[in-house]
């Protein structure tokens, strides 16, 4: 085992108060071997960065809101040409919703565009008249610039809502595809998703939670389907286990695999609610990493002493760039822990067991108004060439 | 450790940073690459404009990367990193401010949040002063999920994101929240940025053919922006919705409030020099020097 701060060759210590607000930096030469490509960073040399915080209280994991909060008041599905002549479903919960259809690529070529003209809305089987409210003037379509691959209408207010069928006169190709979306914005009946865990590996259970919401009140009796969309487009449907209270899981797939450093698979979520012409449509798509496991974090000791905030102690399997981050914590007159200073340290890595040193800066932590006891929070292990977050831990006590 | 503590002297020693200070600014486009952005994507009689806040106004880049990548890309902030540095470095800059526009911001909330991947980053992050962000996505825009969910979503949206770029996946909302809870700062709930992140918001798009000021950045562009409203909360740039403007660091000013007979700024009209926002951004420049 080495430990790499004490590896750190030459290092230069900087402490910048430019514009009122110290920011200590140190930077070594490792001397190292280049890293292989594909990584984000091709950078070698040890760097330690903190930077002062505002003494924002320390917030306890039940006061913390999900990492990914997200919500939707639109939905969306896929069609083909065929399936748009003969008519499609469409559900309107809110009055006056926007219809939006993109003709997609299919076998290396684009769908026709869909002629607005030539789109029809049908309510039990009786075409309505005044039904599509187009979203451009004369005048926008003479510039020639927009909506050229692209319908896009308003429901009439006064159709209300309820179950509807949209169909097109237009001759199309029965194989080519288009996506229909349907935002019902200003609706009350809004899909929420959540999820704490944004990175994951192969084969791991994806936990999140999943409601449909008319203001404060949770809708009954949703019904989910969902499938994962890799970053290179494929698509694996997904098992949804509800947990009930809105808490939901799906386990991904164990073929999955990491990807280019930073691009995320879509978890993609479906929801209805309610009957016929009360149904409520509703689609999310939570993104999130998948990780290869490059180094297993093994454990941390709280140091608080010389510059050092903590020792980590890791198992890297593949060599590479690796960076620790934290939060440090004093304490105020109150008793009430307060942050001083957000600090980062980073390393090249060799294959086998290290420890390395989150590194603190002593010139905020003396001018800080914080008393002992200090404590570190918020420790994270990132890859930096994959850009992966391996492990996280809220205390480190 | 008692290698860091015992370090060797810092070439930013502070006693002569104070006395020597040296301003200068930088101006950073938005997504999309650019190889003459100070002609293109800001205009010279804006830059020009607003570089006269500075008591040497020379002191002034403007950069030219290719942020249709992903932010971290070496075209990216790799591209970004190397011309800041060489700005700061050739003009002994020590007091940066940094304009951006857009996408713009993320880049400069990349480099502030990520200061150990790159040696670079920490004298960058040390010379800045503040980044005044216009209209910044940092919450990214439901237009770039239309982009990537339909392949393209017409012209105008295209001319802000590109079609099909890493920039348009990277700019989804759901990915951008990914991004500002585990690589990015300054939003809410997140660590803040090491030095100030101050947004300007545009509201609202007026695109009327017998209102001049619909023509201040290009009339085609109002009408295409004022359509794109339709898919945005009802305050927004035409591009942005305006919690993604204000989503990271602090509000300077709504437009509105400030703007010669309280115009709106599209999107397209933030990085113009249109309805005073250049002589605004001057005025706020100089207050902080």
């Amino acid at each position: 085992m080495t430990h790499n701060t004490a590896q750190a060759l030459k290092t230069l210590l900087c402490a910048a108060t430019l514009t009122g607000v110290a920011v200590a930096t140190s930077v070594s030469a490792a001397g190292v071997a280049q890293p292989p490509a594909p990584s984000v960073t091709t950078e070698t040399a040890t760097i330690h960065m903190s930077f002062p915080e505002k003494g924002e209280p320390w917030l306890g994991s039940a006061e913390r809101k999900a990492a990914v909060q997200l919500r939707s008041d639109e939905y969306w599905f896929r069609v083909s040409g065929k399936e748009l002549s003969r008519g499609i479903g469409l559900d309107f919960s809110h009055p006056g919703a926007l219809v939006r259809l993109t003709a997609l690529k299919n076998n290396g070529g684009r769908s026709a565009p869909i002629n607005l003209k030539e789109l029809a809305l049908y309510q039990d089987n009786q075409k309505l008249n005044k039904a599509i409210v187009s979203l451009v003037t004369e005048e926008q379509l003479a510039e020639g610039t927009i909506f050229q691959g692209t319908a896009a209408f308003r429901l009439n207010e006064k159709m209300g809502t309820g179950q509807f069928q949209l169909r097109s006169g237009q001759r199309l190709v029965d194989d080519d595809l288009y996506i229909v979306n349907v935002k019902e914005k200003g609706s009350s009946q809004i899909l929420h998703m959540a999820s704490q865990k944004l990175t994951l590996f192969a084969g791991d259970t994806l936990k999140f939670s999943a409601q449909i919401k008319q203001k404060d009140e949770v809708l009954d009796d949703v019904s989910y389907k969902a499938y994962l969309l890799s970053p290179s487009g494929e698509e694996h449907s997904l098992s949804v286990l509800d947990n009930g209270d809105g808490q939901l899981q799906t386990l991904l797939p164990s073929s999955a695999s990491s990807t280019r450093p930073g691009e995320l698979y879509e978890l993609y979520l479906n929801a209805t609610a309610g009957e016929e012409a009360q149904r409520v449509r509703r689609t999310v798509k939570l993104p999130f990493a998948i990780a290869s496991p490059t180094a297993r974090f093994e454990s941390v000791i709280p140091v608080m002493n010389g510059g050092v905030a903590a020792t980590v102690h890791i198992n890297v399997s593949s060599e590479g760039r690796y960076g620790l981050r934290g939060t440090l914590y004093g304490t105020d007159a109150n008793g009430k822990l307060r942050s001083i200073m957000r600090s980062h340290s980073a390393y090249w890595l060799t294959a086998g067991g290290q420890s390395i040193d989150l590194a603190y800066d002593e010139s905020i932590l003396e001018k800080s108004s914080l008393q002992p006891p200090y404590k570190l929070k918020d420790l994270v292990l990132i890859d930096q060439g994959k850009l992966a977050v391996l492990h996280k831990q809220s205390q480190v006590d | 450790m008692k290698k860091v503590l015992s370090a060797l002297a810092c070439s930013l020693g502070l006693a002569s940073v104070a006395a020597q200070a040296n301003t200068g600014i930088a101006f950073v486009h938005g997504t999309g690459e650019n190889t003459d952005a100070y002609n293109e994507y800001w205009t010279a009689e804006f830059v020009d404009s607003v570089r006269q806040a500075i008591p040497n106004s020379n002191n002034f880049t403007v950069t030219n990367c290719d942020f249709g990548q992903f932010m971290w890309h070496e075209d990216a902030a790799g591209c970004l990193a190397t011309q800041l540095t060489d700005f700061i470095e050739q003009k002994n800059i020590t007091d940066m401010t940094v304009v951006t526009h857009s996408n713009g911001g993320n880049m400069l909330r990349w480099i502030e949040s990520n200061p150990t991947i790159d040696s670079r980053y920490p004298g960058i992050i040390n010379a800045i002063s503040e980044v005044i962000a216009l209209a910044p996505s940092s919450l990214g825009t439901p237009l770039a999920d239309a982009v990537h969910q339909g392949n393209t979503f017409e012209q105008t949206v295209g001319e802000f994101l590109g079609y099909g770029t890493d920039a348009v996946k990277m700019q989804q909302t759901g990915w951008m929240a990914v991004y500002n809870a585990q690589n990015l700062y300054g939003t809410a709930g997140r660590p803040a940025l090491p030095k100030p992140f101050r947004s300007i918001v545009g509201t609202d798009v007026d695109a009327a053919l017998w209102d001049g000021d619909s023509y201040c950045g290009g009339y085609t562009n109002q009408l295409a922006l004022e359509i794109t409203q339709n898919w945005l909360d009802s305050c927004s740039d035409g591009f942005l919705n305006c919690s993604s403007q204000a989503g990271a660091g602090s509000v300077l000013f709504y437009d509105k409030t400030r703007t010669r007979g309280k115009e709106p700024l599209s999107h397209q009209q933030s990085r113009r020099k249109c309805f005073n926002l250049d002589t605004i951004l001057r005025s706020e420049i100089q207050a902080s020097l």
